[in-house]
């Protein structure tokens, strides 16, 4: 928790009532050295499968709404589309604000939360999908068990006038351009794990399978051994999923009882950096020869989590060979005989 | 976090059609893996990464059988390729695990006897640079650094000369 290592830091500033340093400032400093630690180390990276539609916790509509959003909760879908001071659903809906006749045709049906989209009726707009919160950087993203490359939304549209509506397996993904980091499949899954949904009415989840609250994602799937003495082991699907593989950007500390996206054994690194820049600046407080001293011992830790990074591969078969040997074969072209007429 | 002092074996209990697990070890924090042996088939796994999956088979995660390689992800994850067609295997996985910290003097010390005499030296340099002395606390941590042979590589030189190495060409690997 924060306020624990807050209590540490403290500690080692021999500031334990915050008469130099305050609380805020100490907790932008690890918010940015987090971040840098990341950054330079790339030590978090995680691995998550994602339903198609995507579940969002609520959805709203207009942009005012969002600041009376519920706190507990993370994942948001802003629907329709903001047209003067209304929010509007069918192309239609613009023209009849404007007094013109009112006769443009639509796509599709509209919806305020993605799983509409897969209850029978042929949507009027891309299905959006939105990355893990503490996305940063994609390094490997599949559909069913297999790869799907990076479009755009302009090649699509070049491609296919009909991108809305076109369904079937998705072969691509594109980024959807908003505040909140998001995809959209193309072309839009003709199987979603609404099919698959049991019970009465509307249910949110399939049988056996239990979700992360946080993010909406899998977190556990029939089969997994959630407790017991040892290791337990969790169990990640893929089938009918989105399946993806992403650098994590750490989640800004914001309350006493906030714990940092990284584990308890590499949060020593943070605290030095943050007891460097704390010596550092130019308060009551400094000490340059700490401030050095905690900014060696950061650098240290890089060069440590780095190596750490490098243990992990430490089982692969490698083939040792000199820097000047050639690594590619050239393969001997076949050559005229020299008596052969020039042309 | 660097000795891999702590080794552990544990079993994982394959599930058919899973490629992925992730694991969450009693107390302690996943390292890495040192060895990885599939119990049916008695055959060491050999460890590979995603992106060489993915460059020799873009369909790597269709194709079942019994795995013959494994990779991590992240922290926590670890991956095989091909998934599992069955749930009869089990996987043996030896791993390195980073201790969780002491809560009890009694507690066992998860560090191998020639590394304890570092340990004292980092704690006496926290002392040091918790008293406000930064000249003791760098000497100390040198003496860390030094017993646990990591002072060349890690402190007085970014530039650790080693033999340039290369990856086994595709396909020639399990």
């Amino acid at each position: 928790m924060w306020s624990d290592e807050l209590t540490k830091v403290r500690r080692y500033l021999r500031d334990p009532d915050g008469n130099i340093w305050s609380d805020e400032f100490l907790r932008h400093l690890w918010n940015d050295i987090q971040a840098d630690l990341q950054t330079r180390t790339t030590v978090l990276e995680d691995v998550t499968a994602q339903r198609v539609p995507d579940l969002y916790h609520t959805s709203y509509i207009h942009e005012f709404e969002w600041r009376h959003l519920d706190t507990d909760f993370t994942e948001f879908y802003q629907a329709l589309r903001q047209h003067v001071d209304y929010v509007v659903c069918y192309n239609w809906e613009p023209q009849q604000i404007a007094g013109i006749t009112p006769d443009t045709v639509d796509e599709g049906v509209h919806f305020t939360q993605p799983w509409e989209a897969f209850m029978g009726l042929a949507p009027g707009e891309e299905v959006r999908m939105a990355f893990p919160k503490n996305f940063h950087a994609l390094k490997y993203i599949a559909y069913d068990e297999e790869p799907i490359f990076r479009t755009t939304r302009k090649e699509v549209q070049m491609s296919d006038s009909s991108y809305i509506t076109h369904e079937g397996t998705p072969v691509a993904y594109y980024m959807d351009e908003t505040l909140e980091k998001s995809y959209v499949l193309y072309p839009r899954p003709s199987r979603a794990f609404a099919s698959d949904l049991l019970g009465d009415g509307v249910a949110f989840y399939v049988s056996d399978d239990s979700e992360n609250e946080d993010y909406g994602d899998i977190a556990l799937r029939s089969g997994s051994s959630e407790t017991g003495q040892g290791v337990s082991v969790d169990v990640v699907g893929t089938v009918d999923n989105v399946l993806i593989v992403y650098d994590v950007a750490p989640t800004n500390l914001e309350a006493a009882s906030d714990s940092s996206d990284f584990p308890d054994f590499l949060t020593k690194y943070i605290r030095f950096g943050v007891l460097s820049r704390a010596y550092n600046a130019n308060t009551d407080g400094r000490i340059p020869s700490l401030a050095a001293f905690w900014g060696s011992r950061y650098e240290l830790g890089v060069r440590q989590i780095k190596q750490f990074m490098r243990r992990r591969k430490a089982d692969r078969e490698y083939r040792l060979s000199t820097k000047s040997e050639s690594v590619r074969r050239r393969r001997g072209l076949p050559r005229l005989p020299s008596t052969y007429p020039s042309i | 976090m660097l000795t891999g002092s702590k080794v552990r074996e544990y079993f994982l209990p394959l599930r058919e059609g899973q490629a992925f697990y992730r694991f969450s070890l009693e107390g302690n924090y996943f390292g890495w893996v040192v060895n990885a042996w599939n119990s049916n088939q008695r055959l060491r796994l050999d460890q590979t990464d995603l992106g060489k999956l993915a460059k020799a088979d873009p369909r790597w995660m269709v194709s079942a059988g019994e795995p013959r390689t494994y990779f991590q992800v992240g922290l926590d994850v670890i991956g095989l390729y091909p998934k599992p067609s069955g749930d009869t295997n089990t996987i043996r996985l030896t791993i390195v695990e980073i201790p969780a910290p002491y809560t009890d003097g009694t507690d066992r010390v998860n560090l191998r006897r020639e590394f304890e005499r570092a340990a004292v030296n980092y704690a006496v340099s926290e002392y040091w640079a918790g008293r406000g002395d930064a000249r003791q606390a760098d000497e100390y941590m040198g003496f860390y650094l030094e017993a646990l042979g990591l002072r060349d590589r890690l402190k007085d030189s970014d530039k650790v000369a080693r033999l340039y190495t290369e990856k086994r060409p595709e396909g020639t690997t399990g």
